[in-house]
Order: C-alpha cells, then structure tokens, then sequence
C-alpha cells in the first residue's frame, strides 16, 4: 500500500519485547508462567503496513496491546518515532496516543452502544480536546463521509449498523484526531467476503491520501499476501520468519510459515476463481 | 435416479407486527443426489441459512413456508411433527458456525453426544453409548476421546467445539448433513482441519452434503455442485468448476474478485475488487434484477422485470438477462 509514502525511518521499532503472564491454577496453590511474547525485534516503516500473521495463542494480540502501550512489557522496549513508549508520561503521551489508534474484530463490543455515531467519532476529540463544538460536528460529518457512510447516520446507534458498516464507523472514529497509524486486530475477521473486499479497498485508499502507516493482525496469510508490504510469522511469542509476501509465497523458509500457506483455503483445488 | 433431497419453488416469508412481510427465499429450487457435495454460495442476509432452516422445519415462529421439500420421496413440508423429529439427526444432521453457542455449556462433551445416541439408538446399552460416544470422538480427530469425552465445551478450544458439534451430528448415521458456515468463525489453519475432517467423514460414511459459505475458496475444496444464492433467489447453478473458472451472474463474477489470490507485487494491483454497494435489504420487494443497482453491466431492461432462469450451458443454469432471462 502506499508506495510514494513509505521511507525507510521506522516509526515503529520494538526490541527484545518480553511478556510473562502469571496464571493461577484452578483449584490449587499452582502458579505457572505464559510466556506470550518471548523477545520480539520489529521495525515498521512510516507509510508502510505491516502485518503480524499466526494461529490462535501465537502472542499477536499481546504484541499489538504492548506496541499501543495498552500493556506493559515483561521486559525490552517499543519506540514510536524515535520515543520510548514506556518512560512517555502525562501530556507527552497524551499526544502520542494519539497517533497510534485501535481497530478490534468484534465491533459490536468495542463501540459504546449508548452512544449516536456521532458520540463515537467525536469522543477522542473530546477528551483531547481538540476543536469547539461545531469543528467537532463538521468534522463527524467529514469523517463518515470519506469512510463511506451517509452522514445522514450521525444521529443512528451502532446496532443499528450491519457489520460492515460498524467497522467503517470505528474507522471513522480512529481517523478523528489525524494519526499516523493504525493497529488492525483481526479487523476483517468475521466479515463476508464482499465486505472484506470493500473494507482493503477503503484502508488502502485512505493510506495514500492520509499517509498512514498499518499493522494488521490476522491468522488469514493469503489476504495479508494482498494488504501488507512486509510480513512476519508469529509463532509461540516468536517471529519465525519475516519477509516480503512474495518471498513468504514462493520460498517459505520455516514449518511454521508453510503450515500457514496450507491452510489457505482454495490452493488445493486448481481453480483459477474467474480468471479464465 | 431419484434425489435424496429436492426442493421445489420454496418460498419462506417473515412477519413482524404491522410490517409487510418481509420475503426471504424467493422461489428456489434445486437438488442433492446420493452422496453429492452441494455449495450454497451468497453474502450475510441472502437467505442461505434460512433454507438450512427450512428444510428442516426449524423456523421460528413467525414465518410462512411455502413449495416442496422432498427427502427420499417423503413430503417434509407436510410431515406430522412426531415423524419430522424422528428424521431431524437421523436422517438429516445440522452443524452451525457458532459451536460454541449450539453445545450446552454445563453439561460434558461426551454426555451431549451420548444424548443424541440415546435418542436414535433405542436399543444401546450404557455402555455401549459410551463406547460408541468414543468411537465417534476419535474417528473426529481426538485421540484422547477418554479425557475429551469428561470436558466442559469452555475447555475445549473453537476447533475442538465444531469436531464435537460434528461428532454429534453424525452419530445419528444420517444420510444427509448441512453445515452452515462451520468454519467462517475459526482461525485459517483450525478451518483448513475442520474441512480435511468433513472430507474424510464424507467419504467414510458415504454422506450427502449441502456445505454454505460466503467464501469460494471454501467452497472450491468442499463441493461437487454450486448454487449461487442473492436475495433469496438461485441466480446460478453449475460444477463448481464451472460456476469458480468462468462464472456467468455477474454477482458471481464480482464476488470472486473479491478472493485474495496471488500476492500483490505492486501497488497498482487492483486485482482484489469490491463489490460496490450492499445487498438489498429483504423487507424491499426489488422491482428487476435484485443485483442491477450494483452490477456493472446493467441494461435498460435490468430495472423493469425480473429475468427468468435460462440454460445457457448443459447442466448449467443462470438468472441474468445477459442470457436471455
């Protein structure tokens, strides 16, 4: 995505992540350690996207909440444009955050229900700070339209988005105070095919006209393959092997990585899915 | 040779108070011979899970269904209710996406399985439900059917959940199973077991199969013939080859675009297209061609009246004036 934006600086860089979790035993005194993330070296370039693929249970969203400082790390550092994320306090974190906002899968739990879609997108700029109430409103109505949604909609509550639609809202919403990046959890998971066109096509639009940099998190490699410029393989708290998609497609280098090529559904079959 | 299963103009409607009813399935018909795979293709809201639904008689209450459904000659449409329940497992089993909210959360695994052996094995010991519940768990993938068999569904992970949904649909022997989306919920490498599994159980137990899914690529490992659903209608059927190499609809053309196949190499690559627009809502009777306002190669005549289907191929059938419709 974004070929004319991405330079070589990183403006995320993680070193030597750590993270341990210590789970109580059910039923007993038993304490035993989860080692999520077992040293993590990443750089991200600005401009670029970036994508963390693994199964269930590799550490992908544990990584995404240290890399949002959502989550402190065991041990080892994350830098967002040459910041320490983790020694940032007060108004310097504030402005910090930002500029690295989240997208979750299960949007239906991640959007305040009480709130009109509008309460949604202006929330971040309320508690930033940012603008007077009518700059506010414009920019709402700003918003859903470069997302694609009527801003007839502002008044409406997110149930009464489909799925799609309410992804395209919390979209709106982490574009409202103009960051540079955004963390994609498993942001298409669950959507219908058609909609998960829709949804790279939007993201891949926006890139180019707002100069974002994207980390997606997701289990599925072959759409990764279409949005992401580099990619790394997680595995157990690890990157197993991190490369280009045409590098990963043609010369996987680890089990991990082909276990994962395998998987995509389709490859089996000899189809060419309406290219002949 | 006579179908297992056919299903003739079924219509099913919706009623909510002082709404219109609101018009589901519109008229679909088709068939699933003896051992065959059928795929039903088509976006969230186009009807396929209420046609699951329907043949089974497993509506809510507020709808109206009418047309045919035939299994093995028999009208199910009109079966008395104590003879559809003797055939729902037995005869037809039903896996859903959601494993996690069709099993019973305090009840163990295995006793949930051994239920259903109780109700259409009249004549098994205790034990031998047991044995039989095991059997069934291991021929499933689970080699330690001892332990799994004493879980709760909050142990096991998503993937264990749907090979216990299926081990549960199957023990009953049925003839038939219907699996509606049951791996759009789970991570690409637990999906790509659960298929190898249905594949495997498909042979094994000769079973017929209607497999829906939104996704092609499923569907292209999973079946013998297509059915490409929107707004409640077939508008094609073929192979799968057929219907995945050259689709006609082109809502069949535009959602395969929508594959993320090979990788990207530039960023110009546009090769994964969306559909523009969203599927029409339900409760709108569409006057023309329910797909015309987002497809692309719309005619004059799309607006004004519905096509019919037309045979443009053996075998093959499509809903589109493109072929003469």
């Amino acid at each position: 995505m974004g070929a004319d934006t991405v330079t070589n600086e990183p403006l995320i860089r993680v070193q030597g992540l750590r993270k341990t979790y210590v789970q109580q035993q059910p039923f007993s005194r038993g304490k035993f350690l989860v080692r999520a993330l077992d040293g993590i070296d990443l750089a991200i370039r600005a401009g670029s996207s970036f994508a963390l693929v693994g199964e269930s249970g590799s550490g992908k969203s544990t990584l995404a909440l240290c890399m949002a400082r959502l989550e402190p790390p065991t041990e080892g550092k994350v830098w967002f444009d040459a910041q320490d994320l983790f020694s940032l306090t007060g108004p310097e974190l504030m402005l910090v955050r930002r500029h690295i906002q989240l997208i979750f899968q299960d949007t239906a739990a991640a959007l305040n229900p009480r709130f009109s879609a509008e309460e949604v997108i202006i929330e971040p700029l309320r508690i930033q700070s940012v603008g007077t109430r009518a700059e506010q409103r414009d920019r709402a109505v700003h918003l859903m339209e470069k997302v694609g949604l009527p801003s007839a909609w502002l008044s409406r509550r997110p149930h009464q988005f489909s799925g799609g639609q309410r992804q395209r809202l919390a979209i709106a919403r982490a574009l409202a105070l103009q960051p540079r990046s955004l963390i994609l959890d498993e942001a298409f998971t669950g959507l219908d095919l058609s909609i998960q066109a829709q949804m790279v096509a939007l993201l891949q639009n926006l890139q180019s006209l707002e100069k974002l940099t994207y980390l997606f998190i997701s289990h599925d490699l072959g759409l990764m393959a279409h949005v992401a410029d580099e990619i790394a393989i997680l595995h157990r708290g690890r990157i197993v092997e991190q490369g280009e998609p045409g590098r990963l497609f043609s010369n996987p280098c680890q089990p991990e990585t082909r276990a994962l090529l395998d998987a995509i559904p389709g490859r089996h079959s000899a189809l060419s899915f309406g290219q002949s | 040779m006579e179908p297992l299963l056919e299903v003739r103009d079924l219509h099913v409607d919706y009623f909510t108070d002082g709404m219109p009813p609101v018009q589901v399935l519109r008229g679909v018909s088709f068939t699933v011979g003896k051992n065959e795979a059928v795929g039903i293709l088509g976006e969230s809201g186009c009807g396929k899970s209420t046609l699951a639904l329907a043949i089974l008689r497993l509506l809510p209450f507020g709808s109206r269904v009418r047309g045919a459904v035939f299994y093995k000659s028999r009208d199910l449409v009109n079966l008395p209710e104590r003879e559809m329940e003797k055939l729902r497992g037995a005869e037809v089993s039903l896996v859903f996406q959601d494993a996690s909210s069709s099993l019973h959360p305090t009840l163990r695994v295995g006793t949930q399985i051994a239920d259903v052996a109780a109700a259409h094995h009249r004549g098994w010991s205790a034990t031998r439900r047991r044995e039989g519940t095991e059997a069934i768990l291991r021929e499933v993938g689970f080699d330690d059917a001892d332990r799994i068999y004493a879980s709760y569904p909050h142990q096991l992970s998503g993937g264990q959940q749907q090979r216990i949904a299926i081990a549960q649909a199957l023990i009953s022997e049925p003839s038939l199973l219907i699996a509606d989306e049951p791996t759009s919920s789970l991570d690409t490498t637990v999906q790509a077991e659960i298929l190898a599994l249905l594949k495997r159980l498909r042979r094994e137990h000769n079973l017929a199969l209607v497999f829906i899914s939104h996704n092609p690529a499923v569907l292209a490992e999973m079946a013998d013939r297509l059915l490409v659903v929107y707004a409640g209608q077939i508008v094609e059927e073929g192979s799968v080859q057929q219907v995945l190499s050259s689709p006609l609809h082109p809502f069949a053309t535009a959602l395969l675009r929508c594959v993320p196949k090979e990788v990207r190499h530039n960023k110009a690559d546009r090769s994964l297209s969306a559909i523009p627009g969203s599927p029409p809502d339900p409760a709108e009777t569409p006057v023309g061609c329910p797909f015309a306002p987002r497809c692309s190669g719309r005619m004059d005549i799309c607006g004004s009246r519905m096509p019919a289907e037309t045979q443009p191929e053996p075998d093959r059938k499509v809903r589109c004036f493109k072929y003469g419709g």
